[in-house]
């Protein structure tokens, strides 16, 4: 019995030799990474190109590693984030911010490349995070669909809207 | 008690509740919007539908809305039935059908009843597919944001603000689905309450404007039970803190004191502790900033020198008092408040040891049944006791629903059924009061006419009490009138305050006081005190402030004056002369003033918000405060300053500060039981001051350091100052934020109570002084002293919004602010050849005011009311008689 496990695991491992390889040559060669993989965290703009975070505080709520931090803007009506700060020494990767996010602002890439000699170089800014494009959802803008009036929206425009109501009308 | 059975289960409750308030009593949650504990229940938003049923036979019941509904004994009753269950969840269908998708970027969003409420009916997928209905904002002044979209049309704004609150200036406008909640224009809203609207809507319509601009979530913020300290009321607050910053202050429920509700004062007003008037650093007079080594060093050499004065403080804590107190010893300290003030705080003082007397609570105040306010105006004053006294002034609604067999939660039929006449209050004062619309007698008076009026009583209540002299125009009916309503009364209630500037005032009120209970009644007094710890000073004892000057004028001494701005007190030249011919002037403070302008040497301390210690309110109720604010280079609390810097080591800690205290003032005895200790543990662990979901602490100074800091360590206080330690309502235990599971808003506060709407289940905060004289019955002498006749007199008006020194440096305070003015009437105005409109020079002994002058025909002739107590404005005590004089060119030039 002893010798046949053996002989019979010596066998499998022989006909891996025949096997298609897994390993690349990394860092020459780049693997595929599903764009869900869940890496590097970014920042997003809408189709507008205006900042997609609103300073929910949700993203930094769910973090388990309690490494998100952010502040929202002192302007009045203005929700898009002072500073927004993620500490990438303390991230686990998991994704959760993500999908708390409500307004996909904040999204994970297949980037892993983040090695630092310092632990104070994997402290990102939000001129860090920011990037210009959608990311991976191309067409949602959080303004649209939200009933307050922002910059270039008043209240009415949002979609499926009616216009405000007239609390004067004497029209029943 | 009444027996329910409520799924099965079967309880007992209190009677005079409806359905809905006894259901939560019992833990037994049933959603709600529009039934408030204050406000009663109306029935409008139909959301917490159980079903009743008949007997014990009855399987099919019916559908009740359980506020609206009476308890009856045996009653059964079925909250999880599929159908009624069902049904709520479809009214919270509705009522989200033209709510709007902004949940992410509304201030409320986490501490929201409608969230709370649609997650406990189960609510969670939208099925309305139509337009939603949207409304246009309006800008309602610098404390409160306008969001008119996210209203669910539960009418409880409008019932607190005009049915609680007495405002006028906001209402409901449109029918159907256009209502509309707002004001007819555009403007600040007028009601120093409004910002309990914030408290009040269960979603986002209403919000804290301040807040949103340094905006937090409630999970990431630290809460601490502090004192507000604008006024002598005293309300609990909960300072709520993030990185050194203070965010918002909420209210903390305390059934005795302020309840569920809070002042603006209070509420936007303490922004002061991180303003540009914030004192940072030390310094001596005409040199550049000084070390903290130097500036303690410089304070000891102060302290050791031997002809020393000190200067108390109202506004500083008991400890910090005490402390100064004993380094320049009890024949030294002055008790920096006028002498107008003094007089009134001593006999207050007195009435509080008292045994006989009833000093009322705020809970009590609002129960009275007749009430006679002598020279005050509270709503400036007290802003919190006169929310009270504006719901003592509907007792006889009260008394009337009950003749009826009204519950008293039935808001509207309650209103509806009518008043008992007379009513409950009785208002002699000089100018027209927030309150005169709900008092049935008001009698615009000079306050020597008002305390000659409140002896009369005392002495048409009971003989023997001291009679008064005949003053013109006084009418003996009247007098009886008044006696005889305050007869009438099971509960009557004399207010009286320092507007009057004389302890005559409060004298005679404690006799009429005095005559009720030997009448049989249960009367009780209200002594409305000017600041937050005045009461605390008057029971620590000192000398009067013109005692002050005569040691001063001999020349040489050192005065160390305590957290106190003189100048806002004094005449500005009698200062100037003392602070010369002192040896030198140290002054501690938390803000730049006009006295640590003047001061030799200026050591900054730790404010209110940033220290421990305890204040004294106007009924004599000691409460703790817990430093809520923590720095980076912190200021030390003036009592700690003061003991290393005179090296005293009897207190090494707070609590022996206390303990020394308690043994060695009289009266303040009860001092060691306010608060908790520092060694304070639950069962070995701190209480918890942050929420277990406080974010980003690996975060948040990483750009610093990405190494974590660890908490800040308070020495004086038993709270952990991070999230770990113990979670959870204990007893004696202030609750350092209102949450529980499934009720993430500050209707939590359910939870916490031992009834709905009554006493927290661990107990009201802090520990009634006094009543331990025995042998202090009897009446008072009261001498009138009447004002001359036909010279102005000059009475001040303070504002709740810009009167008081602290909340005046609050920008939010600071924006509400008006320009000074002087009022008088229309005859008076004549006499002396002014027009509305005008700037007049008001001249007082030692005093200067150009003031615009405004017509206001409530006043008596002869008298001008003018605003004070602005920053920079000269001082007015009480009524000065002072002339007016036309601003000649030369002057103007």
């Amino acid at each position: 019995m002893y010798i046949y496990s053996s002989l019979r695991t010596l066998w499998f491992t022989f006909l891996h030799l025949f096997h298609k390889t897994e390993t690349i040559q990394y860092p020459e060669q780049k693997p595929y990474l599903s764009p869900r993989f869940r890496g590097r965290i970014i920042l997003t703009r809408d189709p507008d190109g205006e900042e997609r975070c609103v300073s929910c505080y949700l993203c930094a709520a769910v973090c388990p590693s309690d490494c998100i931090s952010l502040q929202k803007s002192s302007i009045e009506g203005d929700w898009t984030p002072e500073h927004f700060r993620i500490n990438f020494s303390r991230c686990i990767f998991c994704g959760l911010c993500e999908e708390a996010c409500p307004t996909s602002a904040i999204q994970l890439t297949p980037d892993f490349e983040m090695s630092e000699y310092r632990r104070s170089d994997l402290v990102y800014e939000k001129e860090h995070l920011l990037i210009s494009g959608t990311g991976k959802v191309p067409d949602y803008n959080f303004y649209r669909v939200a009933g307050v009036s922002v910059r270039g929206k008043a209240k009415g425009e949002a979609l499926n809207e009616a216009p405000p109501v007239d609390a004067r009308g004497l029209m029943p | 008690m009444v027996k329910l059975i409520i799924d099965g289960r079967a309880v007992e409750v209190q009677p005079d509740q409806n359905l809905l308030q006894a259901s939560l009593s019992v833990n037994a949650d049933i959603p709600y919007f529009c039934w408030h504990p204050a406000l009663g229940a109306v029935g409008s938003c139909r959301q917490c539908a159980v079903r009743v049923y008949r007997d014990d036979d009855d399987q099919v019941g019916q559908i009740v809305m359980s506020c609206m509904t009476k308890l009856r004994e045996g009653m059964r009753v079925s909250i999880a039935e599929r159908e009624v269950a069902a049904l709520r969840e479809s009214v919270v269908e509705m009522v989200l059908a033209n709510h709007p998708h902004d949940c992410p970027v509304c201030e409320v969003g986490g501490e929201c009843h409608l969230q709370d409420m649609a997650v406990m009916t189960g609510h969670s997928g939208r099925r309305y597919e139509f337009q939603k209905r949207t409304h246009l904002n309006q800008n309602l002044g610098p404390f409160i944001k306008h969001e008119m979209n996210r209203c669910i049309g539960c009418y409880r704004c409008v019932r607190f603000y005009r049915d609680y609150a007495g405002g006028d200036d906001f209402g409901v406008f449109g029918s159907r689905a256009n209502i509309y909640f707002g004001r007819a224009s555009e403007g600040a809203l007028e009601s120093p309450f409004a910002g309990n609207l914030v408290e009040i809507c269960p979603t986002g319509v209403f919000v804290d404007k301040p807040f949103s601009k340094k905006f937090r979530r409630k999970w990431d913020m630290r809460g601490t039970a502090s004192v507000c300290g604008h006024c002598a009321v005293g309300c609990n607050v909960t300072l709520q803190e993030r990185e050194g910053e203070l965010r918002r202050v909420v209210n903390r429920y305390n059934d005795a004191v302020n309840g569920y509700f809070l002042c603006d004062r209070g509420r936007f007003g303490a922004d002061y502790v991180q303003s540009e008037h914030t004192l940072r650093s030390a310094r001596l007079a005409g040199s550049a900033e000084l070390a903290v080594n130097e500036a303690r060093a410089a304070l000891a050499r102060v302290l050791a020198t031997p002809d020393l004065i000190g200067i108390g403080s109202p506004r500083a804590s008991l400890e910090s008092n005490f402390a100064l107190r004993t380094i320049v010893g009890p024949e030294n300290f002055y008790l920096g408040i006028h002498d107008t003030a003094y007089d009134m705080l001593d006999v207050a003082a007195r009435l509080i040891r008292s045994a006989r007397m009833t000093v009322a609570s705020v809970r009590d105040v609002e129960q009275a049944d007749s009430v006679l306010i002598i020279g005050e105006d509270p709503s400036e004053t007290a802003p919190r006791l006169a929310l009270a006294l504006r719901q003592a002034g509907s007792a006889g609604v009260h008394a009337r629903a009950n003749r009826n067999a009204i519950p008293l939660w039935q808001d509207i039929s309650v209103r509806d059924n009518g008043c008992e006449t007379p009513g409950a209050l009785m208002i002699m004062s000089p100018a027209a009061t927030e309150l005169d619309d709900v008092a049935w007698l008001t009698l615009r008076v000079r306050p020597d006419e008002a305390i000659a009026r409140a002896a009369m009583i005392a002495h048409a209540i009971d003989p023997q009490a001291p009679p008064c002299a005949d003053m013109p125009g006084i009418m003996p009916m009247q007098v009886e009138q008044m006696a005889a309503a305050l007869l009438a009364a099971e509960r009557p209630l004399i207010v009286v305050g320092c507007m009057t500037g004389d302890a005559d005032a409060l004298r005679a009120a404690a006799n009429i006081v005095e005559a009720l209970m030997r009448r049989g009644k249960q009367a009780r007094l209200s002594f409305i005190a000017p600041e937050v710890n005045a009461v605390g000073l008057a029971l620590l004892g000192g000398g009067r402030m013109s005692a002050c000057f005569e040691p001063l004028a001999a020349g040489s001494a050192n005065i160390v004056v305590l957290e106190n701005d003189l100048y806002r007190r004094f005449p500005h030249d009698l200062l100037d002369r003392a602070f010369k011919q002192a040896g030198s002037v140290t002054v501690l403070d938390h803000i730049e003033t006009q006295t640590t302008a003047q001061a030799g040497l200026v050591l900054p301390v730790a404010s209110m918000a940033e220290s421990d210690g305890i204040v004294v309110n106007q009924e004599g109720r000691a409460q703790r405060f817990y430093k809520a604010i923590f720095r980076q280079t912190p200021s030390l609390p003036a009592w700690q300053l003061l003991r290393d810097a005179a090296n005293i080591g009897d207190w090494p800690t707070l609590s022996a500060l206390v303990r020394v205290m308690s043994g060695t003032v009289e009266g303040l005895e009860h001092i060691v039981e306010v608060g908790l200790d520092a060694a304070f543990r639950i069962e070995g662990i701190q209480p918890a001051s942050q929420p277990h979901r406080y974010s980003g602490r690996t975060a948040v100074n990483a750009h610093h350091d990405v190494q974590e800091q660890a908490p800040p360590s308070n020495e004086y206080s038993p709270f952990a100052t991070s999230m770990e330690g113990y979670h959870g309502a204990q007893a004696g235990v202030p609750v350092p934020f209102f949450w529980s599971p499934g009720w993430n808003s500050v209707q939590s506060v359910n939870k916490f109570q031992s009834e709905i709407g009554g006493s927290l289940r661990h107990g009201d905060e802090g520990v009634k002084l006094g009543g331990q004289d025995q042998d202090s019955s009897g009446y008072w002498p009261v001498t009138i002293s009447p004002a001359e006749p036909a010279v102005l007199l000059f009475i001040p008006c303070l504002p709740v919004f810009g009167g008081e020194e602290l909340s005046a440096l609050s920008p939010a305070i600071e924006a509400r602010m008006a320009v000074p003015s002087a009022s008088m009437n229309i005859h008076t105005a004549a006499l002396h050849q002014i027009t509305e409109g005008a700037t007049m020079d008001y001249v007082t002994q030692g005093a200067c005011m150009r003031l615009v002058t405004e017509i206001d025909d409530h006043l008596p002739d002869h008298v001008v009311q003018i605003v004070a107590g602005y920053p920079g404005q000269p001082p007015l005590p009480g009524p000065v008689h002072g002339q007016v004089r036309h601003i000649t060119a030369r002057a103007d030039g």
